[in-house]
């Protein structure tokens, strides 16, 4: 795994310098910047280095905070991003929460109801969830509940940012940790904690949706192996009711496989949140890769990407240890 | 079957029991209606794509006719038109040709490439092997779209390149997937009994273990391809590929969010467009699995 | 009964009439496919969806159990029925523990616990206790068994509200040493696992005995265990047959086994009983061509042989079964009737049953 990590890096140095053809430097320098600059530039990047130097060097950077500067911004990348990401981290909290939410028990349901009206119901929805792109849905989302619940004078969901500008100037939210619910619950600050969870409604919906379904697939294939042990036998053979036997014997035994996928899906919500928050103006790290895109910010860009692979890595260790912990017979 | 008698050499015996069994599969393959239907109008979309052009004046997405810009859906425009005054349903018909193209090279492509180094590293084994994976590895720690990101923002935005990113990008699952699949079957008792009739390797590999392996890659990649049109169109709703003047579905959506009050068929229909086809597409490929699945848990 | 195929109907049972008695070893024996597990699960109705039970009963205490509702006969299988199968590993639920899979039973539904069970382990307990000195640790966990056996007394034969997970703890230790397995305290907090074949089998056996059940049903429950093991595990049933009052179902395809510790017998071939004895009298005086191959098939200990004694043909298929008697294609005495009419069981000897015209049943039609 530490090799996967260094091997992130190495691809993120190789894309950021080692691509023959690409210039580094055009990052950081317009026309009509002076050679004598731009050489000086060269040096003090230390693009004169042999490779393997420069890596060391880009290495060193990572790890010291440094990675680089964000010309579209004219803020370093490190602290672009550090200011962005606890929205982003909000956002995809209540994705998981909502996808586990609804996934789990739809694949459940549709194993216990193998074949039935419930089972071809959450097969359609897992269907179209994967079938949806997610920029199209969130737009979608905001066309129905934002501006056609307005049309209809229904209470709207807002669909954009994460709290109401105005509303916070009047109930200013206290700066914790960044995550709008909890910083608001914690001071007592009601209205903007009703207010931040309006907001994020239909954008975590939105995420949501593709995981929903995966996940909702997985539980209902994992579920129907595990109801076809035969310690469930014994189970019902003990007179356990069926509610017992679903919840207490079969269901542990069919998370475990369904959490490997975890660390996939998290991925997915990191690709989906560059969408979904570029669609609903929201203030995280996603957003912040899309329109760095636009600026072709290189520095801006890798460094998302490489914080994106950390997160993935950190995602998949949590998976792991909660693989152990679901199943007694992983030791570490 | 009819009277065919059983041949005692030549290709009609060997390639006997392979005819009945297609025959049956595609038994199979008429049964279920949805994946039926659905594989039915994923065909007859790929082919749309390629006949797009020739019933629509490619040119039209140069013009720019600003006394028609977003009307709603009305007669002469099905769609309603755009923010060029470009009929929205040309425009998808012509987009769908490039994503759809896309599509099919990419997974093509990442295919083709899986398939190679997959069975290299499953063949070879050892160091190669090793490596190999170490670098499927790091390149699946990226979630795919950010990858797509990372390398398309340091090759260039451009079409071409944004299809060769795609590639770069989905190789390695194809070749995990492979690889695992070569590991599985080298150790299968069948193998051993054909070594042990002497069997060459070469052949054992080409007639027996080739074939089992690739059906499950199969299924993959026909899977995959709802899964990159979603992305390459997401990309290009990020702005990536296609410049003003190329219609592709998602830089369609794009530009319509920009008129979401008061011209949304600008993205319900292009954005329609992609979910069929990548459901159609979907469909498809479940159905694909479902069919081989029993024959690979023989 | 039968089983709905996609190749057809399955008519796996077809006539399996036994009584047994309170208290005895019943050994049910038969080759594989010969429908004796079938036969185990339909006592307890744990069928599979597409099996169907096209008629009969099964009297359980003078009660059909076929005519009760699931919720009847889940308190059934739950207080009245007890099931040990074949392989402890794929039979033990791997993520709990085995004293979660033994407790359940009591903190899941302590009602209706037998209060003379509880005296009577109670009065067993306190026997133990005075061959033991108070400072022996012992003596202290089997107090503790005695209090919780008291509870039960106590709340008029359930286990109380407070204190409901120490009681069911306790009942569960007790269990477990009961079936004689050492330090019971510590297998109750393990894994299946981490435990060995022989011990996985002695658990399952004490998740069975927990609620004093009236039928103990072992489906080929040495099968899977080695030798020296399976021997260990008989000699256990022969010795918990004092301690408790139940009828034992013994299923098993291994006439060896039947000769050690069963009282009566029951032959089954193809789903039908074919011949039901007692032990001495089936070894002794074998009617059935079908039993008398089986025992022939046993290859001596006291000579050579040069080949085995088996029985030609296999199994028939239960889809098309043969008409008549379903041995006849393998019996070397059949004669015409077996091939059209199915015999009757009826009683050779005193208390000796079986179903082969060769001993009467032919009826004129």
């Amino acid at each position: 795994m530490v090799f996967v990590i260094l091997g992130v890096t190495v691809l993120s140095f190789y894309l950021s310098r080692g691509i023959p053809g690409i210039d580094p430097v055009a990052a950081y320098v317009t026309e009509r910047t002076p050679d004598e600059v731009i050489e000086k530039l060269r040096i003090q990047l230390g693009l004169n280095q042999p490779l393997p130097i420069q890596y060391f060097y880009y290495l060193r950077d990572l790890i010291s905070g440094n990675w680089g500067y964000s010309r579209s911004l004219t803020q370093p990348v490190v602290e672009a991003l550090a200011q962005r990401f606890p929205a982003t981290f909000e956002l995809t909290m209540f994705a998981i929460i909502l996808s586990v939410g609804i996934g789990v028990p739809l694949g459940i349901i549709s194993a216990i109801k193998n074949n039935r009206a419930p089972d071809h119901a959450s097969r359609l929805y897992a269907l179209t969830g994967v079938s949806i792109p997610v920029f199209w849905f969130g737009l979608l989302l905001q066309i129905v509940f934002f501006y056609q619940f307005r049309q209809w004078g229904l209470p709207s969901l807002p669909s954009s940012g994460r709290f109401d500008a105005v509303l916070n100037l009047e109930h200013p939210i206290q700066h914790i940790t960044g995550l709008a619910v909890l910083d608001s619950l914690i001071t007592g600050n009601f209205i903007m904690t009703q207010d931040a969870i309006a907001h994020l409604i239909l954008p975590a919906f939105a995420l949501s949706f593709i995981s929903t379904g995966v996940i909702a697939r997985i539980m209902r294939s994992s579920m129907m192996e595990v109801l076809r042990q035969d310690y469930i036998i014994m189970a019902r053979s003990k007179g356990l009711s069926e509610r017992v036997v679903i919840y207490r014997h079969a269901l542990k035994n069919a998370l475990i496989p369904a959490v490997t996928v975890a660390g996939l899906i998290f991925g997915g919500l990191l690709s989906g949140a560059v969408l979904t928050e570029t669609i609903f103006t929201w203030p995280g790290i996603g957003r912040l890769a899309a329109t760095s895109i636009i600026r072709n910010d290189t520095a801006l860009i890798l460094g998302f990407v490489i914080i994106a692979a950390a997160i993935v890595v950190i995602a998949n260790l949590l998976v792991d240890i909660l693989y152990g912990y679901l199943d007694p017979r992983i030791k570490y | 079957m009819k009277g065919l008698g059983t041949p005692r050499t030549g290709w009609r015996r060997e390639l006997g029991p392979f005819i009945a069994e297609t025959r049956y599969m595609l038994d199979l393959f008429k049964g279920n209606k949805l994946v039926l239907s659905g594989s039915i109008i994923a065909l007859a979309i790929i082919a749309l794509a390629g006949i797009g052009p020739y019933i629509v004046d490619p040119k039209i997405a140069g013009r720019v006719d600003l006394a028609n810009r977003l009307k709603a859906p009305s007669q002469g425009y099905v769609f309603g038109t755009d923010e060029n005054g470009r009929d929205i349903l040309s425009m998808m018909l012509l987009a769908l040709r490039l994503d759809i193209s896309a599509t099919l090279i990419i997974v093509a492509g990442s295919l083709a490439i899986g398939l190679l180094l997959g069975a290299f590293a499953g063949f070879i084994g050892g160091k190669v092997d090793e490596a190999l994976m170490r670098i499927t590895d790091i390149f699946l720690a990226f979630p795919t779209l950010i990858l797509a990101l990372a390398v398309a923002a340091v090759l260039g935005r451009n079409l071409n390149n944004l299809i060769l990113t795609l590639l770069i990008v989905n190789w390695p699952g194809y070749t995990r997937l492979l690889r695992g699949q070569v590991l599985a079957e080298k150790e299968k008792l069948y193998v051993e009994a054909l070594r042990s009739l002497g069997i060459a390797r070469k052949r054992i590999i080409l007639r027996h273990i080739i074939p089992n392996t690739i059906y499950p890659v199969i299924v993959a990649a026909t899977l995959d391809l709802g899964g990159i049109l979603i992305t390459f169109a997401a990309l290009g709703f990020l702005g990536f590929g296609a410049g003003p003047f190329e219609p592709e579905l998602g830089r369609m959506v794009a530009i319509g969010s920009g008129h979401l009050t008061i011209a949304p068929w600008l993205i319900t229909f292009p954005g329609l467009m992609i979910v069929f086809t990548s459901l159609a597409f979907n469909l498809m490929g479940d159905g694909l699995r479902d069919i081989l699945d029993p024959r690979l848990r023989r | 009964m039968i089983f709905h195929t996609y190749a057809g109907e399955v008519k796996a049972l077809d006539g399996i009439d036994l009584k047994m008695r309170k208290g005895e070893f019943f050994g049910l024996v038969g080759e594989s496919g010969c429908g004796k597990s079938v036969t185990a699960l339909c006592i307890s109705r744990l069928l599979p969806e597409n099996a169907e039970i096209l008629d009969g009963q099964i009297m359980l205490k003078g009660e059909d159990l076929l005519r009760k509702t699931n919720n009847e006969m889940r308190e059934v299988r739950m207080k009245r029925i007890a099931m040990v199968f074949q392989d402890p590993m794929t039979f033990l639920n791997p993520v709990l523990t085995i004293g979660q899979q033994i407790a359940e039973v009591y903190l899941l539904e302590p009602k209706g616990l037998s209060k003379e069970y509880a005296e009577k382990k109670i009065q067993e307990l306190n026997g133990k206790l005075k061959t033991l000195s108070e400072e022996e640790p012992e003596y202290n966990k089997l107090k503790k068994h005695i209090e919780g056996y008291e509870t039960i007394l106590a709340s008029g034969g359930s286990l109380p509200k407070k204190g409901l997970k120490e009681a069911a703890w306790e009942l569960t230790v007790d269990v477990l040493r009961m079936v004689r397995l050492a330090d019971p305290e510590r297998i109750a907090k393990q894994y299946p696992h981490e435990l060995s074949g022989g011990m996985r089998q002695r658990a399952m056996i004490a998740m069975a005995l927990a609620r004093n059940p009236d039928i103990f049903i072992a489906d080929e429950i040495t099968t899977a265990l080695d030798v020296t093991v399976q021997a260990q595990i008989l000699a256990l049933l022969k010795e918990l047959r004092k301690e408790i009052g139940a009828s034992i179902l013994i299923i098993t395809h291994d006439l060896g086994i039947v000769a050690q510790i069963c009282d009566r017998v029951a032959v089954m071939y193809a789903g039908n009983i074919v011949e039901l004895a007692e032990v001495k009298e089936i070894f002794r005086n074998p009617l059935h061509p079908y039993t008398q191959g089986l025992i022939k098939a046993i290859p001596p200990l006291e000579r050579e042989v040069e080949a085995l004694d088996s029985i030609p043909g296999s199994v028939p298929d239960l889809i098309y079964p043969p008409p008549g008697c379903r041995f006849h294609p393998r019996c070397a005495y059949a004669f015409d009737a077996c091939k059209q009419y199915k015999p009757p069981l009826i009683e050779a000897a005193p208390s000796h049953f079986v179903e082969c015209f060769l001993y009467g049943g032919l009826r004129n039609e």
